[in-house]
């Protein structure tokens, strides 16, 4: 009983957070709201402390339903530091466009107890529930400011295309469950790899898995909703949301394809293969032609997601403990630098849309040299360039994609990254040698939060670039205690 | 697996074909003996027996979807509570607590939709 309670400390205090927040958010003044970001961030930090604490424990709780181990503890931090900088970067823009409310800070840890859920059940219906909570509380975050249409439609858009991303996801567990018998990952896998099930429902059951987490991860063909989404959103949101899911996601992922379906890679690597490609192409052609920013940086995770869905191809493989650990490192690099990223879009904007265009972004060099400078740092790392995260987060994936015997597919994702090193070295460009076209006039008002946040994505940015090894060695070995390789 | 996997699904389709077949039948039956005699007040809602004075469509207030929604907070509790009495005496000391646990958590979504002024009739 005790053991089962011990598993879930870091989601019992996110959890208890977020009521007590709910509860006092309408009894303070409204300026007094501006602690419980700090609140949030204080109860990220013990549960990060706890995590720590838990790092050597190794169990299942809860009837099997979750497991502790290093796997779910790298995910967990993971998130927690997600939820620290997303939280970090919201307070000014909230504020700005008068929505600073203690709901917004009570969705974010819930939503990343959702997370936490997914990554550490091994049992689908656990899942399932954490996937819920997850998308639940996005989609009333990418619709939190109310008055503003883009942002409802962006949530309608959202809670639409999840629900029915859901419903996908859900089919294909029934299914599993269906020929299985099993509600277990483990149980499901050896079931499966006994041959003993009908060959086509299992066909259609990974069919439907995959759709449904194309849709969440945002893969082609099911990513429509990601650019309208993060446009529209409230921006700290959509940095969010651009990466905590999606983490989550894959998180969730590789343990499925994997543990379950690891005995019939044969029937999913060229489907996930297709994907990947076909990923990689729309994200990285769609995201030359965006004027506005937050559109480019979604067809930009578009593209991220084509290179993470091939180390998931080679996952399938006798390699594939390497590829889980490219996988793991580059989810660490890329929320860094897209938090990063979005992050310097909170810092410019005002109540407006400003600074959300390429053409805002001219002339930025000369008037904010530090902002210029650390959104150098982020489009870099996305190129994939060093010193910076993203450089080794792409080499250890196309390598481990080489090792795997698909050289050829590690030459095509090279190629789409080397079209999108254009654009995000053109949002340099922009911002050194464009003259702005009138006087600018950006909110000047200092936010020691937003700071922090865009101090510690980028001093991640370059630590993960300049010394990567402690985070690589850390993913594989939860690889090598968890999953068996 | 066995083919019996899937013939074990044909009485589930042959009962679809079944039903369709009835409804079918059925409302060929009625065309086939039925009286047409329409007339304008047929069309008419019927309010028990009051003239209808205005168009059914109307608009209602919008604020009754709080009070929907504070609903199932109350259905879910409830949907909890039964199996839980079910085996009470088996649960003990700890499915008290944790039940307790439970409701606390829905509390705090009713104080908030309290505090927040939902419960007000503006």
């Amino acid at each position: 009983m005790q053991h089962d309670l011990l598993a879930i400390i870091p989601e019992l205090m996110l959890i208890a957070t977020a009521l007590v927040i709910l509860l006092i958010d309408p009894l303070l003044p409204p300026d007094g709201r501006r602690g419980l970001g700090y609140l949030g961030v204080f109860a990220c930090a013990m549960a990060g402390l706890s995590t720590w604490f838990l790092r050597n424990e190794e169990f299942t709780a809860f009837n099997d339903a979750i497991s502790l181990d290093r796997y779910t503890i790298y995910f967990k931090a993971l998130f927690l530091v997600i939820a620290v900088i997303a939280m970090l970067l919201s307070e000014k823009h909230l504020e700005l466009h008068r929505r600073l409310l203690g709901d917004y800070y009570s969705l974010i840890l819930l939503a990343t107890v959702g997370m936490m859920v997914m990554t550490e059940s091994i049992d689908i219906m656990t899942f399932f529930v954490g996937l819920e909570l997850m998308a639940l509380a996005s989609y009333i975050l990418a619709g939190f400011f109310r008055y503003d249409e883009l942002s409802v439609e962006a949530s309608l858009k959202y809670f639409l295309t999840g629900a029915f991303a859901s419903t996908f996801v859900l089919f294909g567990l029934a299914l599993l469950y269906g020929i299985t018998g099993y509600t277990n990952y483990q149980q499901i896998g050896e079931t499966i790899a006994a041959g003993n099930v009908p060959g086509s429902t299992l066909v259609i059951a990974i069919i439907l898995v995959i759709a449904g987490f194309g849709f969440k991860v945002g893969a082609v063909p099911f990513h429509n909703w990601a650019p309208d989404v993060y446009q529209g959103s409230p921006t700290p949101v959509a940095a969010f949301l651009s990466v905590g899911p999606k983490a989550a996601g894959f998180a969730v992922l590789i343990k499925f394809m994997t543990v379950i379906l690891g005995s019939e890679s044969g029937t999913w690597v060229g489907l996930i293969i297709a994907i990947a490609i076909v990923t990689m192409l729309v994200g990285a052609t769609m995201a030359l032609v965006q004027r506005d920013l937050k559109r480019m940086l979604a067809y930009s995770s578009i593209a991220h997601v084509g290179y993470l869905l091939l180390a998931i191809s080679a996952s399938g493989e006798e390699v594939a403990a390497f590829a889980s650990a490219s996988i793991m490192f580059y989810l660490a690099a890329y929320a860094l630098m897209n938090l990063g990223a979005f992050g310097v879009l909170v810092y410019l904007s005002n109540n407006s849309s400003f600074g959300n265009r390429l053409d805002d972004l001219a002339g930025l060099g000369k008037q904010f040299p530090w902002a210029a400078g650390i959104l150098t740092v982020f489009m870099l790392s996305l190129a994939g360039i060093p010193p910076t995260a993203g450089f080794f987060a792409k080499f250890y994936l196309f390598a481990a994609v080489v090792d795997a015997g698909l050289a050829w597919l590690a030459m095509v994702g090279a190629l789409f990254s080397l079209v999108s090193a254009f654009y995000y070295l053109r949002v340099i460009v922009y911002m050194y040698m464009r003259q702005p076209e009138q006087e600018l006039e950006r909110s000047g008002e200092r936010s020691f939060d937003l700071n922090l946040g865009l101090g510690l994505a980028a001093v991640g940015v370059l630590l993960l670039g300049l010394y990567p090894s402690p985070v690589l060695d850390a993913a594989q070995d939860a690889l090598l205690m968890v999953l068996g390789f | 697996m066995t083919p019996d996997y899937y013939v074990s699904y044909l009485s589930i389709a042959l009962l679809g074909l079944a039903d369709i077949l009835f409804v079918l039948a059925l409302i060929g039956a009625s065309r086939l003996v039925q009286r047409r005699n329409p007339y304008p007040q047929k069309l008419t809602t019927y309010e028990c027996g009051i003239e209808p004075f205005s168009d059914s469509w109307s608009p209602f207030a919008i604020r009754y979807y709080i009070f929907a929604l504070l609903f199932v907070l109350f259905d879910v509790e409830a949907v909890f509570l039964y199996p839980w009495a079910v085996i009470f005496r088996d649960m003990g000391f700890t499915g008290f607590i944790e039940m307790m646990i439970f409701i606390t958590v829905l509390l705090f979504g009713l104080f908030y939709a309290w505090i927040k002024g939902a419960l007000e009739w503006v």
